[in-house]
């Protein structure tokens, strides 16, 4: 009887822990989301020193959410999102026009990466 | 992950129905359960190991899931029946009083290629010697000899043993084992006893054996190893 009860819990808290690695994945996400559309905002506004920020901003929150990487099933793409907020980092201080391309590229990458871990059904089939 | 343990869980469902679908011939020695979970952890565990790219969490998460379900799923075959049938089946007769049920190992989809095979492993070589046979769960054949072809047990020939239980080690490698010898109802005077009858004591002795009745055996240690 123990094992089952064992079982039982230790099913439900690893159901439990995949379940708010999504919910953090989509919540971080989102946040990371927010800050590229502030970058490239302070950089039409002429504002480079304000998009220098973000971007500092958006690199050490990405770095943050890499803690959580064993709880990613696709590292591989953690590792695309981290060279594109870097190329972001670095046409910021350089107040490059290729900025608007660089975070187009890793808006479409985090989308892909929340997509990947949301059990949606085409995923489980 | 969630695509991972909810993957895990439809693989598990799917597996052990096509298992059961397959029938008792293919399953061998396991239940339709265990050898699902046996298949799956062996092909799981060796991903995470070949790709290091991919997280440990990967293979950890589904094997734990895997066995989980099993634990839980043979929980719930101990409290429903019909569940547990349902899952593993139930025990098939084949040979009834002497007769082939040729109906139901047709159905089993076993030949009598089978049968005379389990026959031989059970050391029958003539089959009008059996009275019944019967398809385990697992998919082995057990056999019931009529009562002629039985070998004569102690109880049929009325010889009576020293004792029901089986001898335990009261002495290893020089030194006595007090619990085996409570256990046996045997007290260290009655070990001394025994080892002054042969003028021996305790180091030099490497095995001793004793059942409840005192009855022993005693292999002395060898000098010089």
């Amino acid at each position: 009887m123990n094992r089952l009860i064992l079982s039982i819990v230790l099913l439900a808290a690893m159901a439990a822990g995949c379940f708010y690695s999504v919910y953090l994945t989509t919540q971080r996400t989102d946040e990371l989301s927010g800050l590229i559309d502030q970058v490239e905002q302070a950089h039409s506004d002429g504002d480079d020193k304000s998009a220098l920020e973000y971007a500092e901003q958006l690199h050490s929150s990405w770095d943050s959410i890499l803690h959580y990487s064993i709880l990613v099933n696709d590292l591989g793409h953690a590792m695309e999102i981290t060279s594109c907020i870097a190329e972001i980092a670095s046409f910021a201080e350089e107040g490059d026009d290729e900025l608007y391309a660089a975070c187009d590229r890793a808006q479409a990458q985090l989308e892909l990466f929340r997509e990947m871990q949301t059990p949606t059904l085409w995923k489980i089939l | 992950m969630a695509v991972v343990l909810i993957r895990a869980c439809i693989l598990y469902v799917i597996i052990t129905f096509s298992l059961r679908l397959m029938g008792k011939r293919q399953l061998g020695e396991l239940q339709p359960s265990e050898l699902v979970v046996t298949i799956l952890i062996s092909n799981i565990a060796s991903v995470p190991v070949e790709d290091s790219s991919m997280p440990m969490l990967m293979g950890v998460v589904p094997i734990l899931t895997l066995v989980c379900l099993d634990v839980i799923m043979s929980g719930i075959m101990l409290k429903f029946p019909k569940f547990r049938r349902l899952m593993i089946g139930s025990p098939r007769v084949i040979m009834s009083e002497g007769v082939i049920m040729q109906k139901e190992m047709k159905r089993l989809r076993y030949t009598v290629d089978d049968l005379v095979e389990a026959m031989r492993e059970e050391q029958i070589f003539d089959i009008t010697q059996v009275y019944y046979a019967i398809v385990e769960t697992t998919g082995k054949i057990h056999f019931l000899k009529k009562k002629d072809y039985q070998s004569a047990e102690k109880a049929d020939v009325s010889c009576g043993g020293s004792s029901d239980d089986p001898p335990a080690v009261i002495i290893r490698d020089g030194k006595e084992d007090p619990e085996q010898m409570k256990f046996m109802g045997l007290g260290m005077g009655w070990l001394h006893e025994q080892l002054r009858q042969q003028q021996l004591s305790i180091s030099d002795v490497f095995l001793m054996t004793a059942d409840k009745n005192g009855q022993n055996t005693i292999i002395r240690r060898q000098r010089g190893l």
